[in-house]
């Protein structure tokens, strides 16, 4: 790569001369540390609960940029970037959910978007991401699968939404979470019509005149994730940042109500209470974690909008 | 939702352990929860592909299979969990350059979609709008919580060196009503699920336990979460306690295996020796903390 | 393959894709010298071509004309794994894909599909000339290309050649030009053929024909015709679209003088 030439080229062979980049490549938790004991990340984003905003990375949103796609949505998080597109199919429904369509969420991390990943079928971390985000919407129930129904027991429809990175820098489930959010809501259902005669169904294709019917979606979920590094709590980690981070923190709250959709926390111990019920420094780290990701849910929502 | 008839909300379903139960593995426990049961095989320190050799510490590969069908992505899940909580607690540098494989076989669960009557009429089973249930996400949490407890228990019979003990259980709110160790049923009609996962040892819990793993999805409050956390807290305690003394039995309380059976000399009649048996307890009563 | 579908979420049983009542004919265009979307017939689309948005790729090129829309990343040159057996020239490996959405009707299979299999032949045929790969001896240069909408896939891949070669460049690996690619196609409505046509257009098409050149050096890398066509037809139409391939290398060469600046 362009940066690594330079780097090298750079450093006169025979000194002991480290550039930043160097540094990085062969010491990343030194490199992450010094940054940190200023009070700063490698990015530029202040460290501490107090400094607002800046904790979280820019965050854009473009809808329906795919013609090709009933709905979709463009995120960009950072550097990291995925679309997500729907596409609709028609199934009958399970038997014993007559009244409940599909949602059928997937992520898909290309060998485009990283050295990381191969070519080939979904890595253990696209099936993990899409095992989350499959959580995380049905929990929510952001789309009711009643109102699906095109036909009760007969017909009714099912919603892919498919995930695909076009560039891979920490906080895909946020950035996955919130592309399907943006995509589903816009999504309009075309209207369709169950014939008994046929068993099949036929939908009224989508144009100025049949714009078709926009589902009412139950409060949206918005994704946080943290990562805990050396005692320090980091919103929003990099890749970089997250590979060193010895565990991580994941809150999806609810947009309009205060309950939390989903908490997911695995590896170093995070909140304990005392022997008595008193509340120990975790409780409190846990919910300072809550009320950032509502601060960040508030600041997402308006960009959804 | 019916309240419990069989137990208390706040009980655990009839644990069941049994180890050593594969000839060929280093490791292995069977751990139930009522019935929902997990076996677990532990195969190393053992040789390791040179393309995933770790210099510095053991390679730990873990497989979930489930109790039917072959393994999707939300068995990959499963498997990072247990990497994630499993990887701190190993002490994964006394075995540098070799490889620990972990694999995870549900043996039994209550039957999925037949467990009670149904019906295919589309007018009898419109969900209600006002109380939201988990039902169409597949009911896993006390599946995890065996999960997580017999990888522990077969790295303690394959004599694996770890920091300390790792219990999880699960937790449901049914209709605001808080239950530990839901069944599958209670699993679908509950408004959230939680699996928590506490290390107790020395520096890594005590005996108090260190809550180490939380998996929550559903819809509740901060103080619900905590609250079933205590409740939690408790209630590994109480099966780490039932865990020691299924182990103390079978190796006696030195740690001495127990003495052999001798068998009796040929002209006596023939003796059958005694199996160590399947350790099972009955309802653990838990009250509130 | 089973193997693939298991490490999706897969769809449900009986799942068929949407079926619309039929609608009227799509509409014509008024004379038979202009298009669907008002352009003359030697017109191309406008072309939006932008780099370095993978950040860990060596190169990569986002490109956008109508309604097609593809990003193609670029990693190495790296080393062969050792395994392989010597090669004096650097391999070029290229996968196209294409992403679910792409094409209004979900498209999943696991593993590799036909189409896909032989664009990526065709694009890498298109772009293996325009390399040194004299330099790099044991080396490999992956690309990958991502076609995020499709608006036939004939087009598709003229944009892919022109994407794929601007982030060749942006990674560095030596070449003797820039390659881009265009199309035409020939209908029974138009006496012209039709450059840069979308898939309406297309739809109709007696004969298609797609070229890959190199227009700083004058020479073509890549020429595909299908259908029933004249040869007098056929030079003509291909003059036609190496001179539309002129215009678009000063897109291309646009984009990347951008990015060192």
């Amino acid at each position: 790569m362009a940066q690594s030439t330079t780097a090298s080229t750079e450093a006169p062979a025979g000194t002991s001369a480290l550039t930043p980049a160097l540094f990085k490549r062969l010491h990343p938790r030194p490199y992450l540390d010094r940054f940190l004991q200023e009070g700063v990340r490698p990015d530029g984003r202040p460290l501490g609960a107090d400094a607002g905003e800046a904790v979280w990375r820019d965050a854009s949103v473009n809808i329906g940029s795919i013609s090709t796609a009933p709905s979709s949505a463009l995120i960009r998080l950072g550097n990291t970037t995925l679309v997500c597109g729907i596409t609709l199919e028609i199934a009958p429904p399970d038997i014993t959910t007559p009244n409940q369509g599909f949602i059928v969420p997937n992520v898909d991390l290309p060998a485009l978007c990283s050295p990381l990943f191969r070519p080939g079928p979904p890595s253990d971390e696209a099936q993990v991401l899409s095992t989350r985000l499959r959580d995380i919407l049905i929990a929510s129930n952001v789309l009711p699968l009643a109102s699906l129904i095109i036909e009760p027991a007969k017909a009714a429809f099912v919603v892919y939404l498919d995930v695909v990175c076009l560039n891979f820098d920490g906080g895909i489930l946020d950035a996955a979470v919130l592309a399907c959010v943006g995509a589903l809501k816009n999504l309009r259902l075309p209207k369709a019509t169950w014939d008994p005669d046929t068993g099949a169904t036929l939908c009224e294709p989508i144009s100025e005149k049949a714009q078709g019917e926009s589902i009412p979606l139950n409060p949206l979920p918005l994704s946080v994730t943290f990562g805990i590094f050396n005692g320090h709590l980091l919103p929003d980690p990099t890749l970089f940042e997250s590979t060193l981070c010895t565990s991580h923190i994941t809150i999806v709250v609810s947009s309009t109500t205060s309950k939390l959709l989903h908490v997911y926390q695995a590896g170093a111990p995070l909140f304990s209470a005392g022997a008595d019920g008193v509340e120990g420094g975790g409780r409190e780290q846990l919910k300072a974690c809550i009320a950032l990701a509502r601060s960040r849910a508030k600041g997402l929502l308006e960009i959804l909008a | 939702m019916a309240p419990r008839t069989d137990r208390s909300p706040t009980a655990l379903r009839p644990l069941a352990l049994s180890q050593s139960l594969l000839a060929r593995a280093d490791g292995s426990t069977k751990f139930s929860f009522g019935n929902v049961s997990v076996m677990a095989s532990i195969t190393g320190p053992t040789e390791v592909r040179i393309r995933e050799e770790l210099v510095d510490k053991a390679t730990l590969e873990i497989n979930v299979r489930p109790l039917r069908g072959l393994a999707g992505p939300s068995h990959k899940a499963a498997e990072t969990l247990l990497t994630s909580l499993l990887a701190p607690l190993i002490l994964l540098h006394l075995y540098p350059r070799s490889l620990l494989q972990l694999t995870l076989q549900t043996l039994s669960s209550s039957s999925t979609a037949f467990s009670t009557a149904f019906s295919t009429s589309p007018s009898s089973l419109t969900p209600s709008p006002s109380t939201v249930t988990l039902q169409s996400l597949p009911p896993s949490s006390a599946e995890s919580a065996a999960r997580i407890n017999a990888s522990m228990l077969a790295l303690v019979d394959a004599g694996v060196a770890c920091k300390g003990m790792l219990v999880a259980v699960a937790v449901a709110f049914v209709e605001g009503e808080l239950r530990l160790d839901p069944t599958q049923r209670e699993e679908e009609m509950a408004t959230s699920r939680h699996v928590f996962a506490f290390s107790f040892g020395v520096d890594v819990g005590g005996t108090e336990g260190e809550c180490v793993g939380v998996d929550s999805v559903g819809q509740f409050e901060v103080d619900e979460l905590f609250e079933a956390q205590s409740l939690a807290q408790t209630a590994t305690q109480a099966i780490l306690a039932f865990i020691r003394k299924s182990i103390e039995t079978r190796y006696g309380a030195t740690g001495a295996p127990p003495p052999a059976a001798v068998k009796p000399a040929p002209a006596m009649k023939e003796e059958k020796m005694e199996l160590p048996e399947e350790e099972s307890e009955g309802d653990e009563s838990m009250d509130d903390a | 393959m089973q193997q693939a579908d298991r490490r999706r979420f897969g769809a449900p049983e009986g799942a068929v894709p949407l079926r619309f009542a039929s609608t009227s004919s799509s509409a014509k265009p008024s004379s038979s010298s202009s298009r669907l979307d008002g352009r003359a017939p030697e017109q191309v689309r406008p072309i939006f071509l932008q780099t370095g948005l993978v950040g860990e790729a060596s190169g990569s090129a986002y490109i956008e004309t109508g309604r097609t829309k593809l990003i193609c990343a670029v990693y190495g040159p790296k080393p062969t794994p050792p395994s392989a057996p010597f090669n004096a020239k650097a391999r070029l490996n290229v996968e196209v894909k294409f992403a679910p959405f792409s094409s209004g009707v979900r498209r999943f299979t696991p593993g590799k599909d036909t189409e896909s299999a032989s664009l990526s032949a065709t694009l890498q045929q298109s772009l293996l000339p325009s390399l040194i790969l004299e330099a790099l001896p044991k080396s490999q240069i992956d690309l990958f290309l991502t076609i995020l909408e499709s608006d036939g896939s004939d087009a598709d891949i003229s944009a892919g050649v022109t994407a794929a070669s601007v982030a060749l460049a942006e990674a560095g690996v030596q070449m003797y030009g820039l390659v881009v690619g265009c199309c035409a196609a020939f209908v029974p409505s138009s006496p012209l053929p039709l450059l840069d046509p979308t898939r309406a257009e297309a739809k109709t098409a007696t004969a298609f024909a797609s070229l890959a050149c190199m227009p700083a050096l004058g020479t073509i890398t890549n020429v595909g015709v299908s259908g029933v066509v004249s040869v007098e037809q056929l030079d003509e139409t291909l003059q036609k679209v190496v001179q539309a391939c002129g215009q678009i290398h000063g897109v291309a060469k646009g984009a990347l003088e951008v990015e060192s600046a």
